[in-house]
């Protein structure tokens, strides 16, 4: 009997043990191992049955659907961001709108947060100052805690734009550090470029030393997410500032740097800044030949993309480097 | 007996002098307040009778009330009823009362444009009935000077934006009419100058008439050889036709008998089309199912993207 319990491997174990301690006289004294290699099989069933557990567990839940009126709002939203990409503000505006009004219509908190937040972002981009804020605004006011702080930090940081853009910099800063805290709130990923606005800030203050510190630490939350385009915007940031700084040199290389990064990702507007940035450290030197060729590249660059600012600052600098030179 | 004799003649029966003159000024007094109270119409009989307004904007106590241009009345007392509505109290001589009928009306009107204001009341019809002490009637207002030129402005505002919109749209350098009057001045212009070059065209083709006939008489010479080529290739085209129409006849035949069998083919198929197309949209449907249940089965649902609603990320260096 003993040795038909030691063959079979599961349910005869247990019997193993009993008749081990009824018949101790004959039978051959069992060890600690060698109950515990008997006990191997019920462990292996047990964790087969374990993952088949975890495996329909899993297979069972399904995350929650959307209803047809989300799901509709989605489909505005995403219309509008595409007709955004393009450059079509009007059809984003319509579409942010139908979206906002679903989300309305279904008390949805973030999809009208989010909504209004990228009309006002429209407005930005469409010169209306007073619409966007009063959209801002409106995405703030009435939902106060509801309001993820997500949404919350991305609507400070474009208040604070738009403050820097009108050359308000005690409330871009304002805005700019309301942005921060609501971020840091949520652990968010946007942190480095919230650094990066308050740089640029800095520096429109003639505050190179603090762009320079600021710029070198969204440097490195920016390198930590990933975030390639703000990457990008860090070394910009920094080199600006070590021009002003005179640092030429380490200016160039990060300019060249920010540059790469641009190409990487096809931003037209962003490698016709970077141009302007290596031209204006040239002009500073009085290198006025070398700063003539990277103008006239970022006119190329700027004509190509649309970008209006772009053209208008590149033909400003060539027309002052033409005139240098030829006082020469 | 008088202790004292009285010699003075003004003063012998005084007391009665002074009984005369008190009861002739007391017969004044009453006199005067009698002609008060005929004035005040205080002895005549009156009926009071109410109306409800929702405001006491305009109306005043003592308002004189009247019915068909005859003062009848006017205004006792204003008071406010539970609602806060205005109560007014009319008092109405007794007299006129029968022409104060249930469906008359009382309207708060002024005399003229900047005359005093009145409460008129309308004669009721002749069938209603009398209204009695105490009952209400109904009130309306006049619309003011005021009200009458906002209603003026509403209705006048869109015209004159109209024709400030006309007016701009005459003047506009770039619209329609000027554009058009500028076309027709420059019409004319070239009609002119058109005109002038017929002149000298007119002039020249006299002199040139001559000339140009000798020349249309080359021309109809080479045109006669042309016309004997013509005559040519149309032999020559005539002679090929009959079999070119051969062929061509072959190919229709072709045709049609391509076409009738595809006729056969659609009429044998087009019953079968509304059932494949119904069929065709529930495979699609179906598909559409399985493709939604696949999406959320795990771990496929893991590398599918979660619609949701995506907020428009500005850069730090983001411009207008």
């Amino acid at each position: 009997m003993i040795v038909s319990s030691q063959k079979s491997e599961v349910a005869n174990s247990s019997l193993l043990i009993v008749n081990s301690k009824n018949n101790s006289l004959s039978h051959q004294p069992s060890t600690i191992s060698h109950q515990l290699l008997n006990l191997l099989p019920i462990i292996r069933h047990l964790s087969l049955f374990l993952y088949c557990l975890l495996f329909i567990t899993a297979c069972g839940h399904t995350p929650p659907k959307l209803s047809d009126a989300h799901l509709r709002a989605v489909e505005f939203n995403q219309k509008a961001e595409s007709a955004f990409k393009k450059g079509n503000y009007k059809n984003a505006l319509d579409f942010y709108d139908k979206a906002l009004k679903i989300n309305r219509s279904i008390e949805n908190i973030d999809g009208i947060a989010i909504n209004l937040i990228n009309m006002a972002a429209v407005y930005y981009r469409l010169n209306d100052k007073d619409n966007a804020l009063r959209y801002i605004d409106e995405a703030l006011k009435p939902l106060d805690l509801e309001v993820r702080n997500k949404l919350l930090s991305e609507a400070m940081f474009l208040k604070s734009l738009l403050y820097l853009e009108d050359g308000d910099y005690e409330k871009a800063v304002q805005y700019a550090d309301l942005s921060l805290s609501s971020c840091q709130k949520e652990s968010c990923l946007e942190e480095g470029k919230i650094y990066n606005l308050k740089g640029r800030i800095a520096l429109l203050k003639e505050d190179s030393a603090s762009a320079v510190t600021l710029g070198m630490e969204g440097l490195k939350l920016n390198e930590a997410h990933d975030d390639k385009l703000e990457m990008a915007n860090s070394l910009r940031l920094t080199a600006e500032a070590k021009t002003k700084n005179r640092e030429y040199e380490e200016a160039k290389r990060l300019y060249e740097e920010a540059m790469l990064i641009d190409k990487s990702i096809g931003l037209s507007k962003k490698i016709a800044m970077d141009l302007m940035g290596i031209g204006n450290l040239f002009f500073r030197q009085e290198l006025f030949e070398k700063a003539l060729s990277y103008y006239q590249r970022a006119l190329s660059v700027s004509k190509e993309a649309g970008y209006e600012q772009g053209l208008k600052d590149a033909i400003q600098m060539i027309e002052k480097c033409s005139l240098t030179l030829n006082k020469k | 007996m008088k202790i004292i004799e009285e010699t003075d003649q003004r003063f012998v029966n005084l007391e009665k002098k002074i009984g005369i003159f008190i009861i002739i000024a007391i017969i004044g007094i009453i006199a005067v307040v009698a002609f008060i109270g005929v004035q005040q119409e205080l002895f005549i009989p009156k009926t009071s009778i109410y109306f409800i307004a929702e405001s006491g904007k305009g109306i005043n106590e003592g308002m004189a009330v009247k019915l068909s241009g005859f003062r009848i009345g006017k205004i006792k007392e204003l008071s406010l009823d539970d609602i806060a509505r205005v109560k007014v109290e009319l008092s109405i001589n007794s007299k006129y009362m029968r022409w104060i009928k249930s469906d008359s009306k009382a309207t708060l009107l002024k005399e003229g444009l900047i005359g005093e204001s009145i409460i008129e009341i309308t004669p009721g019809s002749k069938d209603a009935e009398e209204v009695r002490e105490n009952e209400v009637i109904v009130f309306e207002r006049e619309k003011g000077i005021s009200e009458m030129v906002e209603e003026l402005k509403d209705e006048i505002k869109p015209v004159l934006t109209d024709i400030r919109e006309i007016t701009h749209y005459l003047n506009d350098p770039q619209g329609d009419v000027k554009q058009s009057l500028k076309n027709v001045r420059r019409l004319s212009e070239d009609i002119h100058i058109t005109k002038q070059h017929i002149d000298t065209l007119l002039k020249n083709t006299d002199k040139n008439l001559n000339s140009t006939i000798k020349k249309i008489d080359s021309v109809l010479d080479s045109a006669k050889q042309t016309i004997t080529g013509v005559e040519d290739v149309i032999d020559k085209i005539d002679k090929d036709i009959p079999r070119v129409m051969q062929k061509v006849d072959n190919s229709l035949e072709n045709v049609q008998k391509t076409t009738e069998e595809i006729k056969k083919a659609v009429e044998k198929s087009t019953p079968h089309i509304p059932s494949l197309v119904e069929k065709g949209s529930e495979v699609t449907e179906g598909t559409k199912e399985i493709v939604d249940s696949v999406k959320q089965i795990w771990p496929v649902r893991l590398f599918i993207e979660k619609p949701e609603e995506k907020i428009l990320k500005m850069d730090s260096y983001d411009s207008k």
